[in-house]
């Protein structure tokens, strides 16, 4: 019982020393910007819910010196987040790569959007054909049919 | 003792609730005035009952009493009065206890302030409030009892988790659940209807302050919420896309569609059967979220089959309740039709579009928060959906949103092309753009894309907010409460939108080791390192570095970081320091020792972040201005509702 | 069909997934090993326990060997020593240790004081191989067959129940 309390104390407040990654920044200002790209989308495993810049857990600071190096030997994004998946599984991406079981999650909120609007359409036609025999005022109750 | 009294006091409580869900439902169904009477004194009598349960556990945590389980695993005699006291509701079977303490306090205020509404109602909605405490208190006294005893006690408590031991954490959980509690009234009030099956405007006119209240306070949660993270976890971050953050904002997000369809609801009588989805859903959503938090199901599927008893009740009072209350609607909505029309361009449309965007958001929200949960579950392996999915995701629905906010504003109710606004709207949106490069060019030297828009959109519904009032003001008529609201509520909008796109867009972040002496530069401010001391709290030993931060070479500020370690838990923590202001905040947060007297470093300068609390607050007063409307408090209905209607809010709908 | 109805049935749809997610014995791992079925990373590391020398992967290949990452900072490895040992005595596999980001002495210290069950010592101060073996934490084990192919990981303790029940058949099924 105490384990699912704390479980859930970790999950809302994942605690522990955070942030900083004191390692220079890299000399060349696009690849800093891939490295910090990347471990912003990389998941601390042994924290709830960070990525890997976020914390000093042991595990992300090895995974930041793996990114670091592999960037400066000029791999390329996709290079790196395959080597991760090769290694740690699909989970250590926090943002879910485009395969065919997660394609659903990526369409999802453009299928949505376009639902809405369908939706949205047939009740505006519907309530404007309505208009002409609607004589109620507003704040009035329209008689019911 | 206390503790056995506090046991005693939610047994009792469970019976009046039994005896309140049971006169409150079959009271009006079998016509029994005397069985609807006798619901009024099992409600206050719960209200005692549990308020004497919850007084005996806070009682039990001051007077350090670690003969209770709950004390002893959460709790430390070095601990200060105050977070013992908080304490109380920092862990699963106390907050549990408190959700229904202020369940009972809801149901009191409904009992009280609802004399002018039908006594048989009034016994619906109260029973089916019932039945939602028995269901807490039976899952309390079941699976999760405060009350709990060690046998033998121990001599001390483990501690409260230092991440816990923080005054914006202490009120951030009471304020959610009472705004999650509270949309258990407007839930209720859906079921009274369905039960009743009459669904009228007035209906609407009496779900619409409480609907309003609980949203302020859910509003008010989240703002704590984050701005919690913000300052204590030590790296900035206000909002993660965490599951549990998550989880809070798909209610508040269906309880702002709510309060939008309400008014359609109360104005025109339309979207009744829609109203009453949204009621249910808010409030179906408020309890996945007390129980997910709670039983950890989103960390991990693990946490939750762990423990198959609680997983299994719980369950089985959701099937209870929602399917319950789904159940009702199939057999309730296709009754509620109505004949009102409007036009392409009304009010009713654009609270359409408001309504239909606000539920893709949340579909999107849930989504992403379940599908690593669905994947286990189904076998296909595990994932991780996090910020990355999350950012760009949501801005689909919720950049069409704020865009439409303005527009809408300009809006008559029923009828109307936007033609004579038309000046209004073009006017309102150029000065916005010509405040937004003012901004953007001026003081930002700005060239992304997101940035402007954001920035525009937010000016935009800021300065339209204000054409209304305004406009009232010049022509000196009387601006109703529940207008003041909306406007402000909107502004509030706003204003977290400008202070969350300008700092995302425009924020400086740097890690870095320093020795003393030594600065770092981020834009035109330098941080300076002088040094750390060593300094002792009550319940912790740390380090406390000192910074000097200067503008463009003048002093600006000194920001005091820290690095705890809580001396019962074992545990370091970083202790951010923050320099606030109207601009800016800055903030530093100290690392390790890197060797010969140098510390790893954060530090951040975050513009207007300072407007994502403000805007939120405006928001939330918004709300509380707009449960002040007289028309929700007038004792004869009828009567005076055409004079209302002259005079008051329809002013908005009738202006032309 | 009634189109009020579709929220009920999503609602249904919802309380089967959070049902079947009850049902389901609790998995242990948090992070299915993406490296099961997969020939194991080949490393070449210092030896622990002779000052100079290096452990190579190769050198284990054609027997069946458990690798088991560990350190002294870990506090769950004191656990699960005690399995260990019983599992190098069993002689069903060799137990072969790769010490994680830890202190050589200290881990010295730990194997005279503890008993030691390895048959080699890899030290991975770095934590290097332990990224390719998609480690996280410690302790974390592998069951490598003859053909170094890994058939089976552990995240955390390896209890004798667990030895017994999934990684003794394992290696038995397919040795017979």
């Amino acid at each position: 019982m105490r384990f699912i309390a704390a479980l859930a104390v970790m999950a809302l407040y994942s605690a522990g020393a955070h942030a900083i990654d004191p390692a220079p920044p890299l000399a060349d200002p696009l690849q800093q910007q891939r490295y910090l790209e990347l471990i912003h989308e990389l998941r601390c495993l042994k924290c709830q819910g960070e990525t890997v810049a976020d914390t000093q857990a042991m595990f992300a600071a090895d995974i930041r010196r793996q990114v670091r190096e592999m960037v400066q030997a000029g791999k390329s994004n996709t290079e790196v987040q395959e080597y991760m998946v090769d290694r740690y599984g699909e989970v250590i991406l926090l943002k879910p790569r485009w395969s065919l079981a997660n394609a659903w999650l990526w369409l999802a909120p453009g299928v949505f959007l376009l639902g809405g609007a369908g939706i949205a359409w047939r009740i505006l036609r519907q309530r404007r054909a309505l208009l002409a025999g609607d004589t109620s005022e507003v704040g009035e109750e329209p008689g019911r049919s | 003792m206390i503790p056995e009294i506090g046991q005693y006091a939610m047994i009792l409580a469970l019976l009046l609730a039994a005896s309140q869900a049971f006169f409150g439902i079959a009271g009006p169904w079998k016509g029994q005035q005397r069985w609807m009477a006798a619901v009024y004194p099992a409600v206050a009598g719960q209200f005692v009952l549990l308020a004497l349960a919850f007084g005996c556990l806070i009682w039990s945590f001051v007077h350090n009493d670690f003969s209770v389980r709950m004390v002893a695993g959460h709790s430390n005699s070095a601990l200060p009065v105050y977070y013992r006291v908080a304490a109380a509701w920092g862990n699963h079977e106390g907050s549990l206890l408190f959700w229904v303490f202020v369940l009972s306090i809801w149901t009191l205020a409904v009992a009280s302030f609802s004399n002018t509404l039908p006594k048989a109602f009034v016994a619906r909605v109260l029973g089916v409030l019932g039945i939602i405490s028995v269901g807490f208190l039976l899952f309390s006294l079941a699976t999760s009892n405060p009350f709990e005893r060690l046998q033998p006690g121990l001599p001390d408590g483990v501690d409260l988790n230092p991440v816990l031991q923080d005054f914006g954490l202490t009120i951030h959980p009471p304020m959610l659940y009472v705004g999650y509690v509270g949309f258990s009234v407007a839930f209720a009030f859906a079921c009274a209807a369905m039960l009743e099956g009459k669904l009228d405007q007035v209906w609407a006119r009496w779900t619409r302050p409480w609907t309003t209240v609980a949203w302020m306070f859910l509003t008010t949660g989240i703002a704590l919420g984050s701005w919690w993270a913000y300052y204590e976890l030590g790296w900035g971050g206000y909002w993660a896309w965490d599951p549990v953050e998550n989880s809070i904002l798909m209610p508040w997000l269906l309880g702002t569609a709510l309060i939008h369809s309400l008014a359609v609801t109360d104005k025109r009588g339309l979207f009744k059967s829609w109203t009453l989805l949204l009621a249910i859903m808010a409030f179906s959503f408020c309890l996945l979220a007390t129980f997910m938090v709670r039983s950890g199901v989103l960390v991990s599927v693990h946490s939750f089959a762990a423990d198959p008893a609680r997983g299994i009740f719980i369950l089985a009072f959701l099937v209870l309740t929602i399917g319950g209350a789904l159940t009702l609607y199939v057999w309730r909505a296709p009754m509620l039709r109505s004949s009102a029309g409007f036009d392409l361009v009304s009010r009713e449309s654009f609270l359409l579009f408001n309504n239909i965007l606000l539920v893709i958001a949340t579909a999107v929200v849930f989504g992403g928060t379940m599908a690593p949960f669905f994947a286990d579950v189904l076998g296909l392996g595990t994932m991780s959906v996090g910020a990355p999915y999350f950012n760009p995701t949501f801005m689909l629905p919720v950049l069409p949103l704020l865009a439409l906010v303005s527009v809408g504003t300009f809006s008559r109710w029923k009828r109307g092309a936007l033609g004579e606004s038309r000046t209004r709207i073009l006017g309102s949106l150029a000065l916005a753009v010509v405040l937004g490069l003012a901004l953007i060019v001026g003081i930002y030297g700005d060239r992304s894309l997101l940035g402007p828009i954001g920035v525009v959109l937010a000016l935009w519904i800021v300065v339209t907010s204000l054409v209304d009032p305004l406009d009232r003001l010049r022509r000196g008529i009387t601006i109703p409460a529940s207008v003041l609201g909306m406007t402000l509520a909107h502004i509030g909008l706003g204003v977290v939108t400008l202070g969350i796109t300008t700092m995302e867009t425009r924020m400086i972040e740097r890690d870095v080791a320093l020795a003393p002496g030594q600065q770092i530069e981020l834009g035109r401010y330098a941080f300076r390192f002088e040094g750390v001391e060593d300094v002792d709290g009550p319940n912790y030993a740390a380090t406390r570095a000192r910074v000097v931060v200067t503008h463009d070479g003048k002093p600006e500020t000194v920001l005091f970081p820290e690095r705890r370690n809580y001396l019962v838990q074992q545990q370091a923590l970083a202790e951010a320091s923050l320099g606030v202001g109207w601009k800016r905040d800055l903030l530093a947060t100290l690392g390790e020792e890197v060797g010969k007297g140098a510390w790893s470093f954060r530090f951040q300068v975050r513009p207007l972040m300072r407007y994502v609390w403000f805007g939120a607050a405006l928001m939330s007063l918004g709300g509380f201005l707009a449960t002040l409307d007289r028309r929700y408090r007038r004792r004869k209905e009828a009567a005076d509702e055409r004079a209302a209607a002259i005079s008051g809010e329809s002013l908005q709908g009738g202006r032309a | 069909m009634n189109r009020f109805a579709l929220p009920l049935l999503a609602f249904a749809l919802l309380v089967v997934v959070f049902g079947v997610s009850l049902k389901r014995a609790p998995e242990k791992q948090f992070v299915k090993s993406a490296l099961i079925g997969k020939l194991a990373p080949e490393f070449s590391l210092p030896d622990l326990l002779t000052e100079g020398a290096t452990v190579k992967s190769a050198t284990f290949k054609g027997h069946w060997y458990l690798l088991n990452v560990w350190g002294t900072w870990c506090v769950e490895c004191r656990a699960e020593h005690q399995t260990l040992l019983d599992i190098q005595q069993g002689g069903k596999v060799a137990v072969v240790g790769l010490n994680y980001k830890d202190d050589d002495t200290a881990a010295r210290q730990w194997l005279t004081e503890l008993g030691n069950p390895y048959t080699a010592v890899a030290v991975d101060r770095e934590g290097r191989a332990a990224i390719d073996y998609g480690v996280y934490g410690a302790p974390e084990s592998f069951l490598v067959n003859p053909q170094g192919v890994i058939v089976h990981k552990v995240v955390g303790v390896i209890t004798p129940d667990s030895w017994r029940s999934t990684m003794l058949p394992l290696i038995d099924g397919v040795s017979k």
